[in-house]
């Protein structure tokens, strides 16, 4: 494949291109981070690339959201787009939710212990603690 | 009108659910304890049942969930692995449970403790869940209601060691399940399908093709590193040792015995069902698996020797043993495979005992948990000794016990034909170092918990006299079975290992 | 410490007091322990072994790996993106049959004009299941870790706590609690609204119960803790939560032991468009509405107060 061609398909899937990118920004800032609020944080940059990337799977040039207008009339798939990538975000999102409020109740916990939220700050004094 | 037990993965997965939310009403610990244990002890009952109807017959079913069929509604399959490895989950985690009491006691504070058993009947459903699931998106859903309950009962002994181990693991998993979820959206933005069997065939019809090559491999890839991260293969295994080493010893037992083997199960479902062995060796995600296994078998045990922390070291060993695993698995053989299974097995039932045990032999001398002041342990607590040197020589590879036949029979699976030379000795060469380095570390422990001599243990010069400790009969109980088990199947492989040989060719 | 050749050290092993990598530590830890710590002394005092020189280059090291990392992963990631089908083209892959039945069939199969709410609640109901009870267990790990217990909060704390309440109640904003009296009928409404038509429009459940929590939440800022407790406390709460789940649970059990078992459902699905109709939809929304509304309330009071 040419560069060119590369180009063209990465503009063309715009959507799928910047959830990639936010994906691995997340990804890095999850593992490289030392701060674990960031961490949080980059934690939902990751999860939003994912519904940004399932999203646009799901849309269909010049289809309707899929909520049928007049159910006397059977619908038809050619007219409403993709339901189910919604279906999945939504999942997701709840997921994702859930899992913020934990990881910012551990972080709040660790910050009254150590006064810090330097993960490696807050290592070194837990296991100074130990035994 | 279908026959009556193939509800029973379903009706599993919704009583361990629906007790868990009931829980939540339940203040008294005890009986919360009470209601967990028993309504595991009925799951265990109805897997072993499907098990039993699945292996005679040599069949598996397709259990949908709701009135529509396959790739509309979620859909749960059941074959004799599936149905085994729920059963196993089911009496691992009631033994570890019942194992860990006074160590659970003494950790949990007594108004927090039925939200632990919440914790653990969801852990319960989504490890049946796992097992059972033929959707990729359910088994999603419920890697993240595994992470939350594993992660709240590694936090449950409520001391900044272990929310610290709770935050890391947290972290770790979230990465793992986020590449996963990424992994199966780009899958379904590919072939347009999430469960398993629609899949499978979009999946064949697309692998050759030049355009969608590429991205299948980048998703085989993705899925296997986010299941790897979350099962603590080598390079990802940073968060495991704190972890298990730091929490109170059920959860410690049920995170190494059940947890782990959970999002492996979903990997050898997904490598088997939506790809094959075959097409996963070619995509290049086979050889993988295979190199880090090997990697993990002799850096776990190395890390295992260093360690004078008894959990610890337990939980390095963990990182060894979850090597084995995916050693079998990189394989891409039925052999391989099954081998990977019995190791699942085999590893489920000991890792516990030497967590409990461990617990046990910690319990009586004064909560020390240095070996150094384990030092004759084993006649304080005979019981707890006994579990801990069945369950050492077990993972060292003593004949009659299981970590033997392991060793066995992912040594053939690597000779078999068909397999690459470099392959052949890179698993007999890991096979044969790991076991020398298990030597190295269990042996030691074990001859330091039976010492006889007469000197100050504690670190101030407190002495434990014998007779002074006695283990509650929960605990005898749960030893004396893990250790029968362990023993079962390092005497039983032969039959055992054929129904699995069967079962992996009906996954 | 000293030195010994091998063959007293493999008695030593033999006899169970060393381990074979290491010189017997026991001994030479002893003394460290007796020693009581100064607590948290060179973290305040800044040199920390991360900000020595050493600390430094490991750190540049670090940023190094990881920035290459980055790019590697993206690189992969973006050549993914390459290959992919392209975006909006109703050619693409998910285009399927799947996706056909879910549009043509849903309202007449399942009743609800909403198709995303046909399938996250009945066609793929157990992962939405699954779903609402990874937001109950989030809700108790929260509750397990920042519930006020002896482990977690000193006594200094509780007084503290106390104070910044008397505070609260003393210089309660009069604008906030006239706008909030004004405005929290038509917040309640709008979230039941939008959570008894989930089935005919945009919402449901997850969005809805968030509107009632967000409403709950104003309602503690504006009147203060006791308000709200007289009418939202801890037994409300659990019951009410509980009940929710249970609800849902029943509902989604009856529909998949039904469906997979080809009996007949009789949960009549009703007129399609008219607000009783879908089946158990209706149900489930005001379940999980109920739930999720508990849980929002409840991270924020447990965030804040440590106590419900």
């Amino acid at each position: 494949m040419h560069l060119s061609e590369i180009l063209a398909t990465l503009a063309a899937n715009r959507f799928a291109t910047a959830s990639a990118i936010l994906f691995v920004v997340g990804m890095a800032g999850m593992i490289f981070n030392r701060n674990l609020f960031k961490k949080v944080v980059a934690m939902g940059f990751m999860d939003s690339a994912v519904f940004l990337f399932l999203t646009s799977v799901g849309f269909v040039e010049g289809r309707l959201a899929p909520i049928v207008t007049d159910p006397s009339v059977p619908a038809s798939a050619e007219v409403y787009s993709n339901p189910l990538p919604a279906g999945l975000v939504l999942t997701g999102i709840v997921v994702s939710v859930s899992f913020t409020a934990f990881s910012l109740a551990l972080t709040m916990r660790l910050y009254k212990k150590y006064h810090s939220l330097d993960i490696d700050e807050i290592m070194m004094k837990s296991q100074r603690n130990e035994d | 009108m279908r026959p009556f037990y193939e509800n029973f993965p379903f009706f599993c997965i919704f009583l361990t659910m629906l007790c868990g939310i009931i829980t939540t009403l339940i203040h008294d610990g005890k009986k919360a304890r009470y209601v967990t244990i028993i309504s595991l002890f009925l799951c265990a009952a109805m897997n072993a049942t499907v098990f039993i109807m699945t292996a005679v017959k040599g069949v598996n079913f397709t259990y949908t969930m709701g009135a529509f069929p396959a790739p509309w509604g979620n859909e749960l399959r059941s074959g004799p692995i599936e149905a085994l490895l729920a059963t196993v989950f089911c009496l691992v985690i009631n033994f570890s449970l019942m194992g860990g009491k006074k160590d659970l006691e003494l950790d949990v504070l007594p108004e927090k403790k039925n939200m632990y058993y919440i914790m653990m009947d969801l852990l319960a459903a989504s490890l049946f869940a796992l097992c059972y699931t033929n959707d990729m998106f359910t088994g999603y859903v419920f890697i993240e209601i595994n992470t939350i309950a594993a992660c709240s009962i590694v936090m449950a002994k409520d001391c900044g060691q272990t929310i610290v181990a709770t935050i890391r693991y947290l972290i770790m998993s979230l990465v793992g399940s986020g590449v996963y979820l990424l992994g199966i959206s780009i899958l379904y933005s590919i072939t347009g399908h999430l469960l398993m069997p629609n899949l499978f065939t979009a999946v064949n019809d697309i692998i050759f093709d030049p355009q969608l090559r590429y991205p299948l491999a980048v998703v085989a890839g993705m899925i296997c590193i986010g299941l790897t991260v979350k099962s603590a293969l080598f390079p990802f295994h940073t968060w495991l040792p704190s972890a298990h080493g730091s929490a109170t010893s059920s959860s410690s037992a049920v995170l190494s015995g059940a947890v782990l083997k959970g999002y492996i199960i979903l990997l050898i479902k997904i490598v088997c069902r939506v790809f094959t062995p075959r097409d996963i060796s070619y995509l290049g995600a086979g050889y993988i698996l295979f190199i880090l296994g090997a990697a993990a078998m002799i850096y776990g045990s190395i890390w295992a020797v260093r360690e004078t922390h008894a959990k610890r070291m337990i939980a390095y060993s963990s990182v060894a043993q979850i090597g084995y695993i995916y050693l079998g698995l990189g394989l891409c053989t039925t052999a391989g495979i099954a081998a990977a299974v019995f190791q699942i097995i085999a590893h489920a039932f000991t890792k516990p005992l030497l967590f409990v045990s461990a617990g046990g032999l910690i319990d009586a001398s004064g909560h020390q948990k240095k070996l150094y002041y384990l030092r004759g342990a084993g006649w304080r607590c005979p019981s707890a000794g006994i579990g801990f040197t069945v369950g050492g020589l077990s993972m060292v590879g003593l004949p009659l016990l299981a970590g033997f036949v392991t060793k066995l029979v992912l040594g053939q699976a690597a000779l078999a034909e068909g397999i690459p030379q470099w392959q052949m000795i890179t698993a007999l060469a890991a096979i044969g170092i790991s076991s020398l380095l298990n030597a190295w570390y269990y042996l030691p422990a074990i001859l330091q918990i039976w010492k006889t001599e007469d000197e100050p243990l504690g670190p101030n010069g407190e002495v434990y006299s014998e007779g002074r400790y006695t283990p509650s009969r929960p605990f005898k109980v749960a030893v004396a079975c893990m250790c029968l088990l362990v023993l079962i199947l390092g005497c039983a492989a032969r039959p055992l290992m054929n129904i699995l040989i069967q079962g992996v060719g009906l996954l | 410490m000293k030195t010994d050749n091998w063959f007293q050290r493999l008695v030593r092993w033999t006899n169970g007091d060393s381990k074979p990598l290491h010189e017997p530590q026991a001994h030479v830890e002893f003394p460290k322990k007796e020693t009581p710590e100064a607590p948290e002394a060179p973290f305040e005092k800044g040199p920390s072994l991360l900000k020595s020189s050493a600390g430094e280059i490991t750190n540049f090291s670090l940023m190094v790996v990881s920035m290459f990392c980055c790019g590697v992963l993206i690189l992969v990631l973006l050549l993914t993106v390459a290959y992919l089908p392209r975006f909006g083209s109703s050619y693409n892959a998910p285009v399927n049959e799947v996706s056909q039945r879910y549009v043509e069939q849903g309202v007449q199969e399942v009743g609800a004009t909403n198709l995303v709410t046909n399938i996250i609640l009945v066609y793929r109901g157990f992962d939405t299941y699954g779903e609402s009870c990874v937001l109950f267990l989030g809700a108790t790990a929260v509750i397990m870790l920042m519930a006020i217990d002896r482990n977690n909060t000193t006594k200094k704390d509780l007084e503290e706590l106390e104070e910044t309440e008397k505070m609260e109640s003393k210089n309660r904003n009069q604008i906030i609690r006239h706008v909030t009296m004004i405005l929290m009928p038509i917040i309640f409404l709008y979230g039941l609204y939008i959570l008894c038509n989930g089935h005919l429009s945009p919402g449901g459940g997850f969005a809805g119960g968030s509107i009632l929590g967000g409403a709950l939440i104003l309602c503690e800022t504006a009147f203060g803790v006791k308000k709200v407790h007289s009418f939202f406390n801890h037994k409300v709460y659990h019951i009410i939560k509980v009940g929710a789940l249970i609800l849902y649970a029943v509902l989604i059990c009856y529909t998949i032991f039904v469906g997979a078992n080809g009996l007949e459902n009789i949960i009549p699905l009703g007129k399609p468009g008219s607000i009783l109709s879908a089946g158990i939809i209706l149900p489930i929304n005001v379940a999980v509405g109920l739930e999720v509304a508990c849980t929002m309330y409840a991270f924020y009071i447990y965030f804040g107060k440590g106590n419900l």
